[in-house]
């Protein structure tokens, strides 16, 4: 059975960005919230941003689901304490149980530390990026364009230490 | 958005700040007083945000913008994601172990 990812709405816009989402959608499952939909291409329509409209072609083409997100006690219990999300990445961990998916993808850092503490799987999008080159979805050119996309969103040290793994596999 | 009514007092040297505002972009002052307690409260949640105290959607909904705005607001501001070593590892395994081809 194909992987199960899980996206929210920070790593859905960055990773349209660096023009990798399309290449991951086609290779590996992956789904939205109705939430993050709203959230990401909803009002990213209403005001405009061309990542929107990139992101619900994706849609459209069914090559990234939406779904309802639906409850869980097991979530409602886990997120009872935190007041640091929102309703997107609550519906993201909605999702992420109910459908039994096996990681969530995500740059947020808020989120990261309620995943963290949890043991909830997830992944970054640097390692998307580099994982795929690894796994010749991408090319090494592709990788680094992409990192050079997402740049600007990222810290400088995780930013070099990407460049330098893709680096290393461009030249040997 | 909706709106309540708040008493407040307010220091007279902010009061001089509202002055200005209101001849510089040409408001009223009730209008100038709420435009700077709004670019405070921007910079608190955009702060916020930058520490990882809160999120993208929760930061969106504080201020009443979308999930693109605030993205495009942190890069006009410099903010930019910072990983924990702990999330860096975890990120890592998890991508070794999952995206299999």
């Amino acid at each position: 059975m194909m992987t199960k990812f899980v996206l929210d709405s920070d790593c859905l816009i960055k990773l349209t960005k660096s023009q990798i989402l399309k290449k991951l959608v086609e290779n590996f499952n992956c789904i939205i919230s109705e939430k993050v939909y709203d959230e990401c291409v909803v009002e990213g329509k209403k005001r405009f941003y061309e990542d929107a409209s990139q992101i619900d072609d994706l849609v459209i083409s069914k090559k990234l689901g939406v779904r309802k997100a639906g409850r869980n006690v097991n979530v409602r219990k886990m997120i009872g304490e935190i007041n640091t999300l929102g309703s997107g990445e609550i519906s993201t961990l909605f999702l992420f149980f109910n459908t039994k998916a096996d990681a969530v993808i995500s740059d947020d850092q808020a989120f990261l530390d309620v995943l963290y503490k949890n043991s909830i799987s997830f992944i970054v999008p640097v390692d998307v990026i580099i994982r795929l080159t690894e796994l010749r979805v991408i090319t090494v050119k592709e990788a680094l364009e992409g990192l050079e996309r997402l740049a600007p969103y990222i810290r400088e040290k995780d930013y070099l230490r990407a460049k330098k793994l893709l680096e290393v596999k461009k030249y040997g | 958005m909706g709106s309540i009514s708040y008493p407040l007092r307010v220091p007279e040297t902010l009061m001089e700040v509202v002055e200005l505002r209101t001849k510089e972009e040409y408001v009223d002052k009730a209008t100038a007083l709420r435009q700077l307690v709004y670019m405070g409260a921007e910079d608190y949640v955009m702060c916020l945000y930058k520490k990882g105290r809160i999120s993208l959607s929760l930061a969106a909904k504080l201020l009443g913008k979308s999930v693109h705005d605030v993205l495009r607001l942190a890069l006009e501001k410099g903010i930019k994601t910072e990983h924990r070593d702990e999330h860096h590892k975890a990120s890592e395994k998890a991508v070794r172990k999952l995206m299999k081809k």
